[in-house]
């Protein structure tokens, strides 16, 4: 069993630098100084030879294309491989139901890239994942883990239970321990009694079982509200659990408020109402501002 | 992909299909040097700011009657309180047990993968790994990591037939054998209360009773401790879990105790 998405990616050892390294000594001669033509087109002029391809950053020779030409020598350009698109992600769970919700915005920086890209991804019949952070490593960790889940279902013969699923997103997660995954996952679904889960996660995989669980930009807004409002922590009289459509309501209320104050949330929500009957999409609109 | 070929380093394991060592292998970035890459990941300071949950207090001891170990619960990412509910003493086994400070996810993973390890040596030997052992196992894993950014500060505790022992084994590939240690960030505050109170013979309740308080007070002066106190001992038969008891709850249950012991100090 390979995995296909995991094909030779990323490079084990210290890289050398074969493209720059062979710039360098192309520039090296007295004639071409700093005010020559840079990049391999120069590599190629100051030997006459056919500089080497500049391989894709993934390829196993390379790593390379990292180190571009300033002023008379090769310099490393800074690795940035991440931003931050925005956007919260939750996920609820109740005595028989789970609810998974995420905005619809991406931006970056300022700007608001799209209206529509929902966070929330549905897994089976049990179990939806949403996603917050970056969304280029967001669609790729779902890719990835689709990918696992068929694999596993196709060799146990079953579907794969929430529990099982937990696991899997936190070994996917550490895989990537020493260049992460800029995505904050969190999963809801019905465990296999059908009692309503959440895990969420950290960027390298940590993770814990909950009731609920709120992740990116409104992360910090929206967990005290439901901690208080829906996990009632530290009420010394508990109230009765929320129901499903007190539960969907609650999901409204702290988008919209958080929609007021985060300005990385907003536009619409799409959220997957997790029961014994399957899982059912909704979304409501949000401010587009 | 990193070489961890020695986590298959057994003759029975060597055969395994090469899909196995496929999946335990990390992606590396693709920079000149992946090592010195983690300190600029974690950088606060960053437009993609990346916190890996952190743990904190943690305590064990040996005493007549076993090991105690005792934890906070609180999992901080900067000045955010990830979570105020983890399990820091982790489970690895019936009659072993491991702490988490430092990257939870660094814990989590290296030590359910020890409880693996572990596993596949009683089936291989037909008896249980001693504590030792084991430790040493966990120790030489991080230890071929060393530089590439990992943060763990972990206890291994558990009896075995030699008896209890405790193993404090770090990141650094530090691996330490002791009657007691505390680790984290409170660790210096539970220290002070462990060391003053700490007597081989105590009774089992009031050994639980120090390593509550110990953490209680670390929870207390330590900002990145706190949550609850949750509370294992390790008999010869295996470890048993005896409490989890929220620090709101103990602070005020102590102050009333304290309050008591006045008056009837007062009245005398």
């Amino acid at each position: 069993m390979a995995f296909p998405m995991q094909r030779e990616l990323y490079l084990p050892t210290v890289p050398t630098l074969t493209v720059s390294s062979q710039m360098h000594s192309g520039l090296s001669g007295p004639s071409l100084g700093s005010h020559g033509p840079s990049g391999p087109m120069a590599a190629r002029l100051a030997t006459g030879k056919q500089a080497p391809v500049a391989p894709s950053r993934f390829s196993a020779a390379s790593s390379s294309s990292a180190a571009v030409t300033v002023g008379s020598g090769p310099k490393t350009a800074a690795f940035s491989p991440y931003v931050l698109n925005g956007g919260t992600a939750l996920a609820l769970a109740g005595k028989d139901f789970c609810i998974v919700a995420g905005d619809t915005r991406m931006s970056a920086g300022y700007e608001i890239h799209t209206r529509n890209k929902p966070k929330t991804y549905r897994i089976n019949d049990k179990c939806s994942i949403a996603m917050a952070g970056m969304q280029a490593d967001a669609t790729n960790l779902i890719k990835m883990l689709r990918f696992r889940i068929a694999m596993y279902e196709r060799k146990m013969g079953k579907p794969m239970s929430t529990q099982s699923l937990a696991q899997l997103v936190s070994t996917t997660l550490y895989r990537r321990r020493f260049f992460p995954i800029y995505a904050f996952v969190v999963i809801g679904g019905l465990d296999e009694d059908g009692v309503g889960s959440v895990y969420g996660y950290d960027a390298v995989g940590s993770f814990e079982r909950s009731t609920c669980c709120v992740q990116g930009s409104g992360t910090s807004l929206l967990q005290p509200v439901l901690d208080n409002q829906f996990d009632f922590k530290n009420h010394s009289i508990k109230p009765d659990e929320l129901t499903l459509d007190e539960s969907i309501d609650l999901v409204k209320d702290v988008f919209v408020s958080a929609g007021e104050r985060d300005i990385y949330t907003g536009d619409s929500v799409e959220m997957h109402i997790i029961t014994a009957d399957g899982v059912r999409v909704e979304t409501f609109d949000l401010k587009r501002d | 992909m990193a070489d961890l070929s020695f986590l298959h380093a057994t003759k029975a394991s060597a055969a395994l299909p090469a899909q196995e060592m496929e999946e335990a292998s990390f992606a590396l970035p693709a920079v000149a040097d992946p090592a010195a890459y983690q300190s600029q990941l974690y950088d606060p300071a960053s437009a993609t700011p990346l916190h890996m949950a952190h743990g904190t207090t943690t305590l064990a001891f040996v005493f007549k009657h076993g090991v105690v170990v005792a934890v906070d619960s609180r999992a901080t990412q900067g000045q955010y309180i990830g979570s105020q509910t983890v399990k820091k003493v982790i489970e690895i086994n019936p009659y072993l047990l491991g702490t988490m400070a430092g990257g939870a996810a660094d814990c989590m993973f290296w030590e359910r993968e020890l409880g693996r390890q572990c596993r596949l040596y009683e089936l291989r030997n037909k008896e249980r790994i001693s504590v030792r052992a084991a430790s040493k196992i966990l120790g030489n894993i991080v230890y071929n990591y060393k530089g590439m950014g990992l943060s763990m500060g972990t206890m291994v505790t558990g009896c075995d037939a030699s008896g209890f022992s405790l193993f404090y084994v770090d990141s650094d590939g530090t691996r330490l054998e002791g009657q007691r240690f505390s680790v984290g960030s409170g660790s210096t505050f539970a220290y002070g209360v462990l060391d003053s109170g700490f007597r081989w013979d105590m009774e089992p309740e009031e050994a639980y009773d120090l390593a509550r308080r110990a953490i209680y007070h670390a929870t207390h002066r330590d900002a990145y401790s706190g949550g609850q106190v949750n509370l294992y001992h390790v008999r010869e038969e295996g470890w048993v879990k005896i409490s989890a008891d929220n620090v709101f709850d103990l602070h005020y249950g102590y102050a009333a105790e304290a309050a008591a012991e006045a008056d009837a100090e007062a009245a005398a």
